[in-house]
């Protein structure tokens, strides 16, 4: 069940990483859909996006991936 | 003519403004505040947590950020326990003064019951009866505050950005100090690809409420500090694929060093005892005795993996998020989370976006779950029962709705909600606003 999930994952992975091989140039004024806030990848609202780090690292045993900055817990 | 060269003009003062703003992250000012209640199954923890941020720009080239946090923590959280509940009061026997190390059970037993307190992290007197431990609920309550902030410069030409991050936190029982640099460079003059690295450093010391052991094995009153780092790299490549996609590729790595071991966690370890007065002892004289113990994880993890992240516009309404993240450490843990996010216009003003994220982790190598056949340590190496370093599976559902009230005010309220297959759910809900001035 584990292993097959993690299969799963992993073809899933493949299948975004694949979609996305193709780069295309893109000029500068053809940037407007790029900047827009929900583009970034922290979320039109980063506050949001740190609340859920925050639940995700006390509940689980893993984290990181996510940059460098901000602070820490000790959350039991 | 006249229309060609406004539009000529419309077109250049675009692709300028488009061309400064770096596409990682966006600079505006603004101030926002958050708030979340969450809560735990089986009564279990409960969180109010607020945040308060402003993020404000001094001319072009300097964005100066900080956030101010505050939670309140209450509810239980499970552990092993005697059954006479002694850690939810004092968090040992050997609070309570009592010592069934006593010499009327034997001299041998009773050299080696003080030797076992001296190592192993034993607390209590143990018991010959596994039925007297029981795994429930120990309550807690604590508060923490921190605050953080962050300087950003961006270089007049390329745009390329330095931040610079410094936070602290208190708690009762812990506290944490960090530091953090990192440097965004774009590789070309369209501004299509971005190498990002960072470094952090955070110093945490942590409150055991059980102080040093004396000669004796027993603990004294009154706590201690202890001390553990964490030094964490990050390096990534951010790719324009078209113009409405976008991805990053990360990898990091972190290494946290000094006292892991988590002060409100117990383990039962099985110990034999000798119980005879005399040298000349038979092996009916030994039998197995169990002992709470305290959780006792190495004192180093290094840990590492990649994280993959993408932003495609599907049309002028919707958005759609993926990520995956690897992640991989010392103690044996190995995990694989993968979440989709999407953001979608349903009128000018309203903007609805669901979550979903799957997780899934392996198991560190000195774990036993609570409710395992084999729940009971031996008598030396490392021990948890902290599921959090269990093997379990997690799915994670989120909506989130934002109405924009004008350009500058936007309202959100998110609603999540996570399940375990150790058991464990819980649910939270953020409210908030975002101001741009």
């Amino acid at each position: 069940m584990k292993q097959s999930m993690k299969i799963k994952l992993l073809l899933v992975v493949c299948c975004f990483a694949c979609s996305a091989c193709s780069i295309v140039p893109v000029k500068s004024w053809q940037k407007a859909t790029l900047a827009g806030e929900t583009m970034r990848f922290g979320g039109p609202n980063p506050m949001i996006k740190k609340f859920d780090e925050h639940i995700y690292t006390s509940k689980e045993g893993s984290k990181g991936g996510g940059g460098v900055s901000g602070g820490g817990c000790g959350c039991n | 003519m006249k229309a060609s060269s406004k539009h000529l003009k419309l077109l250049v003062i675009t692709s300028v403004a488009t061309a400064i703003i770096p596409l990682t992250s966006l600079a505006e000012d603004k101030v926002a505040i958050q708030i979340q209640q969450y809560k735990e199954n089986d009564d279990r923890i409960k969180v109010l947590d607020g945040k308060l941020s402003i993020e404000h720009d001094f001319g072009p080239n300097h964005t100066l950020s900080g956030e101010y946090d505050w939670d309140s923590i209450s509810g239980a959280s499970p552990t092993w326990d005697s059954i006479t509940g002694a850690s939810s009061e004092t968090a040992s026997d050997a609070f309570t003064g009592a010592s069934a190390c006593v010499p009327e059970e034997g001299e041998n037993y009773y050299d080696y019951c003080r030797n076992t307190r001296l190592i192993n992290g034993v607390v209590g007197d143990g018991d010959t009866d596994l039925d007297n431990f029981v795994y429930h609920n120990v309550p807690l309550k604590d508060h923490r505050d921190s605050l953080a902030f962050l300087y950003t410069y961006r270089t007049p030409t390329m745009r390329n950005e330095l931040s610079i991050g410094a936070s602290y936190s208190k708690e009762n029982d812990f506290e944490n100090t960090g530091l953090s640099v990192e440097y965004l460079m774009y590789t070309d003059r369209s501004k299509n690809r971005s190498i990002t690295a960072g470094v952090a450093y955070m110093k945490n010391e942590v409150y055991d409420y059980l102080g040093e052991k004396d000669e004796h094995g027993e603990y004294s009153l009154g706590g201690q500090w202890h001390n553990f780092d964490l030094i964490n790299g990050q390096v990534g490549i951010t790719q324009v694929f078209d113009a409405n996609t976008i991805a990053k590729f990360s990898a990091y790595y972190m290494v946290e060093e000094g006292h892991l071991s988590n002060p409100y966690f117990n383990v039962v370890r099985r110990i034999n005892v000798i119980d005879s007065s005399s040298d000349e002892y038979t092996t009916a004289d030994i039998y197995p005795k169990y002992y709470l113990a305290r959780d006792s994880r190495p004192d180093q993890r290094k840990a590492g993996g990649i994280s993959i992240q993408t932003a495609k516009s599907l049309n002028e309404n919707t958005t759609w998020h993926t990520s995956y993240r690897f992640y991989q450490d010392s103690w044996g843990v190995q995990s694989h989370t993968l979440e989709s996010k999407s953001y979608h216009n349903i009128t000018d003003n309203v903007r609805f976006s669901p979550v979903l994220r799957l997780y899934t982790q392996s198991e560190a190598n000195f774990f036993k779950a609570h409710d395992a056949v084999d729940n009971i340590f031996s008598e030396t190496g490392y021990a948890t029962a902290d599921d959090r370093l269990g093997n379990f599976n997690a799915w994670t559902g989120q909506l989130g709705l934002e109405y924009l009230e004008s350009k500058k005010l936007t309202w959100n309220i998110v609603l999540g909600y996570q399940e375990q297959s150790t058991g464990l759910t819980f649910a939270w809900v953020n409210f908030g606003a975002q101001y741009r001035y």
